[in-house]
């Protein structure tokens, strides 16, 4: 089979840019596809679409029912942080956190816990890749699986990451973290190692579901 | 003599208003905040300093260099923030990421002297962290992150271009300027330099900095 057409969603930033250039990336053959001229038909015919992170949020949320048709229609979503997607993404709640990038500095909780399970998906993305630093707390829809939960005050109060297998007839993976960014601004190793994970998870799923 | 028409200074952002996340302080009274997307709607003739913030559209800037450049040529003051991946705009050079092991690969260091950094330390920006409080260096050395001021470089640089701040041993230039026409270029490799104001340190003073320069009046 032929690899899957992947789209990459993205705002022109350094970072974005910067990603999509990534050497590491190429063998995906990943359709740039630029936020600002987007148009339905550019996600007609694509089996996943990537959302790289902090895109301009009015822009993506005029867009976000063209980007959700592609998981109803049974292909691969995966929508990383800073997109405000709790306005487009069907069932999302979302509460804002300050962010903690100087806990590994001082030994402090960063209060995020990986959720490991037999599954599937936990053969794809690493502690390192899942755990560095988040934005905010997101309550998944009903029946997701939480892949990294918050904690706080001995309660589990969301989620930093989920995955979800049953409000479309395709996948959805969901963060709150900005692996774009940081990858694009050479910071953090665990940014980079969430990107990679996540486009090497969305082609294999894509691949199954197209297959 | 006539009064300056040219006097008020702006900073294009991807999202004006969107909450801040790791307490940064606001961008200092003078400077107004406009959606990037506006930029052609902007009445440049009245303008006399953009702050270009890291979040920016690479690509639509690039729609856009004929009017970003006559802006400039005609006397006006740019400041690029961030990592330029497409050069937008002519001088421009990409930046490139740096190798680093440890927080003194990421020292930054004077080649010249710029207004805007007129006044600071520039041990006073290698590290950054979120305990509350005044914190000293040493301290700093224990409990900092080092690297948000940048991680990257820009070689070769324009032809006119003048190197201000290095980054590691071998001060790569990470901080840079250039004449174009009447006007002026200053790119930042980083992390927006606006976000480095911090009243415990000597960048207490880098916000009027920013602002004096973009205005004209430094």
């Amino acid at each position: 089979m032929s690899t899957p057409e992947i789209a990459f969603i993205h705002g022109g930033s350094g970072s974005h840019l910067t990603t999509l250039n990534e050497p590491a990336l190429q063998p995906y053959r990943l359709r740039p596809i630029y936020l600002y001229d987007l148009t339905p038909d550019d996600l007609s015919d694509v089996d996943a679409v990537i959302v790289a992170d902090r895109e301009h949020p009015k822009l993506l949320a005029q867009h976000g029912k063209t980007i959700y048709g592609v998981a109803e229609r049974g292909g691969v979503l995966a929508v990383f942080g800073q997109n405000a997607a709790e306005q487009w993404l069907p069932g999302v709640g979302w509460e804002p956190r300050p962010t903690n990038f100087w806990w590994w500095r001082t030994g402090e909780d960063n209060h995020m816990r990986l959720q490991r399970t037999d599954e599937p998906i936990w053969d794809y993305f690493s502690e390192r890749a899942m755990i560095w630093h988040h934005h905010g707390v997101l309550t998944p829809p009903e029946g997701a699986t939480t892949l990294v939960g918050v904690e706080e005050d001995g309660t589990m109060v969301g989620a930093t990451t989920y995955y979800d297998t049953v409000s479309t007839a395709g996948e959805l993976f969901v963060t709150t973290m900005d692996p774009c960014y940081h990858h694009g601004a050479a910071f953090m190793p665990g940014a980079s190692q969430l990107l990679y994970s996540t486009v090497r998870w969305v082609e294999h799923r894509a691949r199954a579901l197209s297959g | 003599m006539s009064a300056p028409t040219r006097t008020r200074a702006v900073s294009l952002l991807l999202d004006p208003g969107s909450p801040n996340s790791i307490g940064m302080p606001s961008p200092p009274a003078g400077l107004v905040e406009h959606d990037l997307y506006d930029l052609p709607e902007l009445d440049l003739g009245s303008i006399s300093g953009i702050n270009l913030a890291s979040s920016c559209d690479q690509v639509f800037l690039g729609r856009h260099r004929d009017l970003l450049e006559d802006f400039v040529r005609s006397g006006g003051r740019l400041l690029v923030n961030g990592h330029v991946a497409e050069p937008f705009l002519t001088g421009l050079v990409p930046w490139r990421r740096l190798s680093y092991k440890g927080p003194r690969d990421l020292e930054i260091t004077s080649l010249s002297p710029h207004p805007i950094w007129e006044g600071i330390d520039l041990r006073d920006v290698l590290y950054r962290t979120g305990v509350p409080g005044p914190h000293s260096f040493e301290e700093l050395e224990r409990i900092g992150v080092a690297g948000f001021y940048g991680r990257g470089y820009h070689l070769p640089l324009p032809e006119s271009g003048r190197a201000i701040n290095g980054v590691g041993p071998l001060q790569a230039p990470i901080d840079y300027t250039y004449p174009l026409g009447s006007g002026e270029v200053v790119v930042h490799g980083g992390v927006d330099l606006i976000t480095f104001v911090d009243p415990h340190r000597t960048t207490a003073r880098l916000g009027e900095n920013i602002l004096g320069w973009l205005e004209g009046t430094a």
